[in-house]
């Protein structure tokens, strides 16, 4: 059963967490996990769409976690922000992996169904799967770049911070990989229910 | 010049895309996922725990802890001189340690209690 968090942590600071936690305190994981579980299951089923893959990527994130705890560093990278590297790393290596034998954006299941609401999902199914497969190709920084930037909606600077590079270094990774992603789906376009005007 | 925008159609194209996916639900954290994130931490708590009294490291030999106690070099160095000293005492002549007597102590006197012709007083 998982213990509840002690409300005497509440208000602690997330490095304070980490240190309770390391010092023995599983009520500090506790209050860890319901401060920073649902974001980063949001933030691996966003990039991988299967729920069972973005479980296995949280519960690994935070097994990370706890093993590093005792040598956390105080001032070193915030929790919410080694987080966000930690996840985005695990999550686009099993994108990539689950790509990789399936390299052409062609073997993205077509729609089948011919009712109007069920084409439109399927369409927007293999829109997304079609995107997935495409990130999957970027070259890995640029696939970072632009996941925290267009699917978690992060600012150049936070997206600075968590790939430990700078403002103009993002800005150049993300307009790379939005080039390459661009000239990667446009042909598939009207194939994908976008209309070509 | 390479130019790092894309241009509108592809970016329209992309941010309808991106969109989409950000749109889409996402389920939050089930009990059952965090029961095991809860195990994982219980059981990395364990582990550090058995880390802070490490069984795998090789314990030191006897020759080695006999060595430490007797202090190292600084404990042998020590150690050697007062054996050189002893034996010294051992083998070295009475005269020779007479002469040490008279060095550190000034002149030495010899006390007989019993005399050397009748040993055990049968003289009266």
């Amino acid at each position: 059963m998982t213990p509840a968090a002690n409300p005497a942590f509440a208000d602690a600071p997330d490095a304070a967490l980490i240190v309770a936690f390391a010092n023995g305190d599983t009520a500090a994981a506790a209050e860890i996990m319901a401060r920073f579980a649902p974001r980063v299951l949001a933030q691996a089923t966003r990039l991988l769409r299967d729920q069972a893959e973005a479980e296995d990527v949280t519960q690994e994130a935070f097994l990370r976690l706890w093993r590093v705890a005792p040598r956390w560093q105080q001032g070193q990278a915030a929790l919410s922000t080694w987080l966000y590297q930690v996840t985005s790393n695990l999550a686009l290596d099993r994108l990539r992996r689950r790509h990789r034998s399936n390299t052409s954006l062609d073997a993205v299941a077509e729609p089948q169904d011919d009712e109007p609401a069920a084409v439109d999902r399927l369409q927007m199914q293999a829109r997304q799967e079609a995107l997935g497969a495409a990130l999957a190709q970027l070259p890995e920084r640029q696939a970072q770049a632009v996941a925290l930037r267009h699917l978690e909606g992060l600012a150049n600077p936070q997206i600075a911070e968590i790939m430990e590079i700078t403002t103009e270094a993002v800005e150049s990774l993300v307009a790379r990989g939005k080039r390459a992603l661009a000239a990667q789906l446009m042909a598939r376009k009207q194939e994908l229910g976008f209309d070509d005007d | 010049m390479m130019t790092d925008k894309t241009d509108p159609k592809s970016e329209a194209f992309l941010d309808a895309l991106f969109d989409e996916r950000r749109a889409e639900d996402v389920a939050p954290p089930s009990d059952a996922l965090m029961a095991r994130m809860m195990a994982d931490a219980s059981a990395a708590l364990a582990d550090a725990a058995q880390v802070a009294t490490p069984v795998g490291i090789p314990r030191p030999s006897p020759i080695a802890g006999l060595w430490a106690a007797l202090g190292g070099w600084l404990g042998a160095g020590g150690l050697a001189a007062a054996t050189l000293t002893g034996l010294w005492v051992g083998i070295a002549q009475p005269a020779a340690l007479d002469s040490l007597n008279d060095a550190l102590l000034g002149q030495s006197q010899t006390l007989t209690i019993f005399s050397t012709t009748d040993p055990f007083g049968s003289e009266g």
